[in-house]
C-alpha cells in the first residue's frame, strides 16, 4: 500500500477510528495485527522475518536485563547484530558480492560460474534492521530500559508508518510511547493534517513530476544528451529523491501522530545546508543519526586525532553509502560525501568555524548554492545504473549543444513546482517550529492548503512511481 | 481554517461544473450526445438512422456531408467521437445514452483503428464522469474495476466534476507556460514515462462480443469502419472471425494508393483533405439507406454484399 494511494487512505481510516475506539491495551494489540496485516498486503512471505528479528531480539533484552555478566551481555548483543547483519547481507548483498566475487576471479584468470540467488529483497528490511539493532545496542550501553511487553515490542519494531521507509526510530522514542497512553487533541490533529499534506504535496507534485522528467533524461544513453541535458536531468533527480523522501516520511510522521504518536523529524531543509556537515544534520537525520552513534562514535569518532578522524568519517560514509544499495555507484556517492565532509573539517580546522561569525546574506547563499551544486553532482552516481553511465554523464556535463524540449519542459516545471516549494522552506528555515504555518492566522493556513490541495488534484503527474527508498 | 478550506474546495468544484466545457472541446461534445442521439427518437419511420461512433479518428475522417452525397431518400447522421476511446468507452457510451434511453439507430458505425476494438483496460475517470449509467453502476463498481484504486478513481469521479477533469487543467497550464511542452509531451510519451492504458497483448474481443450478443438481440444493425493509417495494418483473425460469427461487415479502407503520409496531419489522424478522400470513397462503397431499409433486411451485411459484391 503506498501512501500515496486510495487503498492506504481507506485502510487508514479504518485504523484511525477503530484505534480511537479501544481501549489502550487493546488499542497497542490491535496496531500491531494492523501493522502486520500492512507489511502483509507488501508480501506476506516476508511476515516471517519481522516476526523472527521481534522475537530474536526481544529475547536478547530480556537476556541482557537480567544479567550484569560482561561477556553475557557482549555475547547476546553479537548475537543480535550478527543475526541482523546476516539476515540484511544474505537478502540484499547476496547476489552483489558473488557477482563482484565472480568478477574478481575472471579478472585474475579463474572462470568460474557461481551460483547467483536472484532473492527479492523484503521491503522495510534495512529500516527496521537497524531499529531494531539500535534497540540492543541502546540496551547495552544502558542507554535504555528493556521492553517488557513482547507486544509493546513487536509493535515497536513493526509499527507501520515508518516500517517501509523510516524515519528509523529509536527505541527511546517510540517504546515509552507505545507503554503509556496515548490521546488525541485539535493541535495534534493539526500537525497530523499539515504533515500529511506537505508530504502527499512533495510525493504526488514534487517527485513524480521530477522523476518524468529525470527519467525520460537519465533512461538516454549519455552521448545522446547535451550539457544543459545533464543539469537538467540532475537537478530533477536532486528534487525528485527529495520529494519523494521527505514526503513520504512527512506522510509516515502525521499518520503516526495521528494515531497519538510523535516521531523525529526526518528532514529539515537539506537544501539550504551551508555545509556538508549541516546537510547531514539535515538529510535523513534518523540514519545519519543512527551512523553517527552506532557506527562513527564506535570507530573513534574525533577521539584519535585528525587522521583517525577522518578515516572513521569515510568508513562511515561508505557503509552509508553501500545500505542504500548493491551496488558501487552508492558505495562511490558515499565516498564523495565522506570526502567532502573531510574536506570540510580540514577547511574549518584551518580557516576557523563558521560559528565564530554571522555571514552575510550574500555569503550564505554562496555557500548554499555551492554546496546544493556539489550534493547533485553526487546524485548523478546515486541515480546512474552504473559508474561507467555516471562517469559518462559527468562528461557530458561540460559538453555543449542546447537543451532537449524535455530539458526545456524540465526548467518550466522546476520554476512552476519547486520555486514555490523552495519559497516556503526558506521561510520555515528561518523560524524555529516545524510547524510554523500552523502559528498562522487562519486565512493564511487556509490559502496554503488551498494550493497544496489544489496543486495536488491538478498538477499531480500523469504517471505516480513507487518510492525511490522502498528499494532501499 | 477547515470550514474555509471546505469553502475554497466547494467553489473549486462549483466552478468547474459551471466551466467544464470551456475546459475542451472534447468535454464539450461528451455531453452534447444525448442531444445528438435524441432525434433518433422521433425520426418517421421512413427515415435511415446512421450513427457514427470512434474518437478522433472519427472526427477527423468522417465528414457526412461527403459521406451522403450521393445519398438518395430521407435519411439522419450523427457522430459520436470522444478523444482517445476505444471499445471499452464505447460499449458503455452504447449503453448509456442509446439503450438505456430505448434508441436505436438503424444502423450503428463502429470507425475503428487497429486494435480498438480489444478488450483494453477500463478508464475509471471516464467511466465514472461520462460513460456509466446508473443502470451499469453496479456491474462496473463491482465486476468490471477490480481493484480498489480503480474503484476509488471511479467513484470519485462520478461524484465530484474537479476530480474527473483534474487531468485537463496542467496541459492547458502548461501549454500556455511554456513553448516546449507540446514536443517534450511527444517525446516523453515516446519514452513510456506518461503510463496510459495500454493494449492487452492478447487479442482478446470479449467484451466486443458481448456488445454484438446485445446489438442482435436489439435488432440494431452494425458495421465496422477500419480507417487508414500511415502505416498499412492487418486486421485481427479474432475480429475477423466474430464478423462471420455475428454477420456483420467490416469495411476496411485502408488503399495504400489513396494514403499517401502527406494526407496524415499528425501520422496517425488524417488530414482535412485525407478525411474528405476517405468519406467521398465510403460514400461510393456504402449502401444507400433507402436501399436496405426499403428492403426491409434486418441482415445488413447481405445488403452490403448485393450493393457492393
Amino acid at each position: 500500500m503506498l501512501f500515496n494511494s486510495y487503498t492506504f487512505w481507506i485502510f487508514f481510516s479504518l485504523v484511525f477510528v477503530l484505534n480511537w475506539s479501544l481501549p489502550h491495551r487493546a488499542r497497542n494489540l490491535f496496531l500491531l495485527l494492523a501493522s502486520y496485516f500492512f507489511y502483509a498486503y507488501w508480501d506476506w512471505r516476508f511476515l516471517g522475518l519481522i516476526f523472527y528479528a521481534s522475537i530474536l531480539d526481544y529475547n536478547v533484552g530480556r537476556v541482557m536485563a537480567r544479567s550484569d555478566r560482561p561477556n553475557v551481555r557482549k555475547g547476546m548483543l553479537i548475537v543480535s547484530i550478527v543475526s541482523n547483519l546476516g539476515v540484511l547481507a544474505t537478502f540484499k548483498y547476496l547476489g552483489f558480492f558473488v557477482t563482484q566475487a565472480q568478477e574478481l576471479l575472471t579478472l585474475i584468470g579463474f572462470h568460474a560460474t557461481l551460483p547467483v540467488l536472484q532473492i527479492i529483497l523484503p521491503v522495510g528490511l534495512s529500516f527496521y534492521t537497524f531499529q531494531s539493532m539500535s534497540y540492543v545496542i541502546d540496551l547495552y550501553r544502558r542507554e535504555t530500559v528493556p521492553s517488557r511487553c513482547f507486544q509493546d515490542y513487536a509493535l515497536y519494531l513493526a509499527f507501520f508508518p515508518p516500517l517501509i521507509a523510516g524515519p528509523i526510530v529509536r527505541s527511546g522514542t517510540l517504546l515509552p510511547q507505545i507503554e503509556n497512553r496515548r490521546c488525541m487533541d485539535l493541535r495534534t490533529f493539526e500537525e497530523g493534517l499539515y504533515l500529511v499534506l506537505t508530504g502527499l504535496f512533495c510525493k504526488v507534485v514534487v517527485a513524480d513530476n521530477m522523476s518524468m522528467i529525470s527519467n525520460a533524461l537519465f533512461n538516454q544513453p549519455a552521448t545522446a544528451l547535451s550539457g544543459p541535458d545533464v543539469m537538467v536531468a540532475t537537478y530533477s533527480f536532486a528534487f525528485q529523491i527529495y520529494g519523494d523522501f521527505a514526503g513520504y516520511s512527512a506522510i509516515a510522521l502525521g499518520t503516526a501522530r495521528w494515531l497519538g504518536f510523535q516521531l523525529i523529524a526526518n528532514f529539515r531543509q537539506p537544501y539550504l545546508a551551508q555545509n556538508p556537515q549541516d546537510f547531514w544534520k539535515r538529510w535523513h537525520i534518523s540514519l545519519s543519526t543512527w551512523l553517527r552513534d552506532y557506527l562513527y562514535i564506535p570507530l573513534g569518532g574525533n577521539r584519535g586525532g585528525e587522521r583517525r578522524t577522518h578515516l572513521n568519517l569515510m568508513i562511515t560514509m561508505l557503509l552509508g553509502g553501500l545500505w542504500h544499495g548493491a551496488n558501487w555507484t552508492f558505495v562511490v556517492w558515499g565516498a564523495l560525501h565522506g570526502v567532502l565532509l573531510i574536506g570540510h573539517r580540514r577547511w574549518v580546522s584551518s580557516h576557523g568555524s563558521d560559528r565564530m561569525e554571522t555571514p552575510s546574506v550574500w555569503k550564505r547563499w554562496i555557500k548554499r548554492l555551492a554546496l546544493f551544486q556539489f550534493i547533485c553532482l553526487t546524485w548523478i552516481f546515486f541515480r546512474a545504473d552504473s559508474v561507467t553511465q555516471a562517469g559518462e554523464m559527468l562528461a557530458r556535463l561540460f559538453s555543449g549543444g542546447g537543451p532537449s524540449s524535455i530539458s526545456l519542459f524540465g526548467i518550466g516545471l522546476l520554476f512552476f513546482l519547486i520555486l514555490p516549494l523552495f519559497c516556503y522552506e526558506c521561510w520555515l528555515d528561518k523560524g524555529r517550529s516545524p510547524y510554523r504555518l500552523l502559528e498562522q492566522a487562519w486565512p493564511v493556513q487556509s490559502l496554503v492548503y488551498l494550493y497544496i490541495i489544489g496543486m495536488l488534484l491538478f498538477f499531480s503527474a500523469p504517471v505516480s512511481n513507487e518510492f525511490i527508498y522502498f528499494q532501499f | 481554517m477547515i470550514a474555509s478550506v471546505a469553502l475554497g474546495l466547494l467553489c473549486m468544484e462549483a466552478g468547474l461544473r459551471w466551466f467544464e466545457e470551456s475546459l475542451s472541446l472534447d468535454v464539450a461534445h461528451i455531453h452534447q450526445i444525448p442531444a445528438i442521439v435524441e432525434p433518433i427518437r422521433d425520426l418517421a419511420p421512413e427515415t435511415a438512422s446512421v450513427l457514427f461512433m470512434g474518437n478522433s479518428l472519427t472526427r477527423h475522417g468522417i465528414k457526412p456531408e461527403l459521406l451522403s452525397r450521393n445519398w438518395r431518400g430521407s435519411y439522419w447522421i450523427g457522430l459520436i467521437y470522444p478523444d482517445a476511446t476505444a471499445l471499452s468507452d464505447w460499449y458503455f457510451v452504447y449503453r448509456r445514452y442509446l439503450a438505456d434511453q430505448q434508441i436505436r439507430p438503424d444502423l450503428l458505425v463502429l470507425v475503428t483503428g487497429p486494435k480498438h476494438l480489444r478488450n483494453r483496460p477500463y478508464d475509471p475517470v471516464k467511466m465514472g464522469a461520462f460513460w456509466v449509467g446508473d443502470g451499469d453502476f453496479r456491474d462496473v463498481l463491482t465486476q468490471r474495476l477490480r481493484t480498489i484504486e480503480e474503484r476509488s478513481v471511479f467513484l470519485l469521479s462520478r461524484w465530484f466534476t474537479a476530480f474527473a477533469n483534474r487531468g485537463r487543467i496542467a496541459p492547458r497550464v502548461y501549454t500556455v507556460l511554456f513553448p516546449s511542452y507540446q514536443e517534450a509531451l511527444q517525446r516523453l510519451n515516446t519514452a513510456g514515462a506518461l503510463g496510459g492504458r495500454g493494449v492487452e497483448a492478447k487479442a482478446d474481443y470479449s467484451l466486443f462480443e458481448s456488445w454484438l450478443k446485445d446489438l442482435k438481440s436489439s435488432g440494431t444493425n452494425l458495421l465496422v469502419i477500419a480507417v487508414p493509417h500511415e502505416e498499412l495494418y492487418a486486421l485481427d483473425p479474432e475480429l475477423l472471425a466474430l464478423s462471420e460469427k455475428y454477420a456483420f461487415p467490416i469495411l476496411d479502407m485502408q488503399a495504400a494508393e489513396i494514403y499517401s503520409p502527406s494526407l496524415f496531419s499528425d501520422g496517425y489522424h488524417l488530414s482535412e483533405e485525407g478525411g474528405a478522400i476517405l468519406s467521398e470513397r465510403l460514400g461510393t462503397v456504402f449502401p444507400l439507406p433507402r436501399q436496405w431499409k426499403a428492403a426491409g433486411m434486418n441482415d445488413f451485411k447481405q445488403a452490403l454484399e448485393r450493393h457492393h459484391p
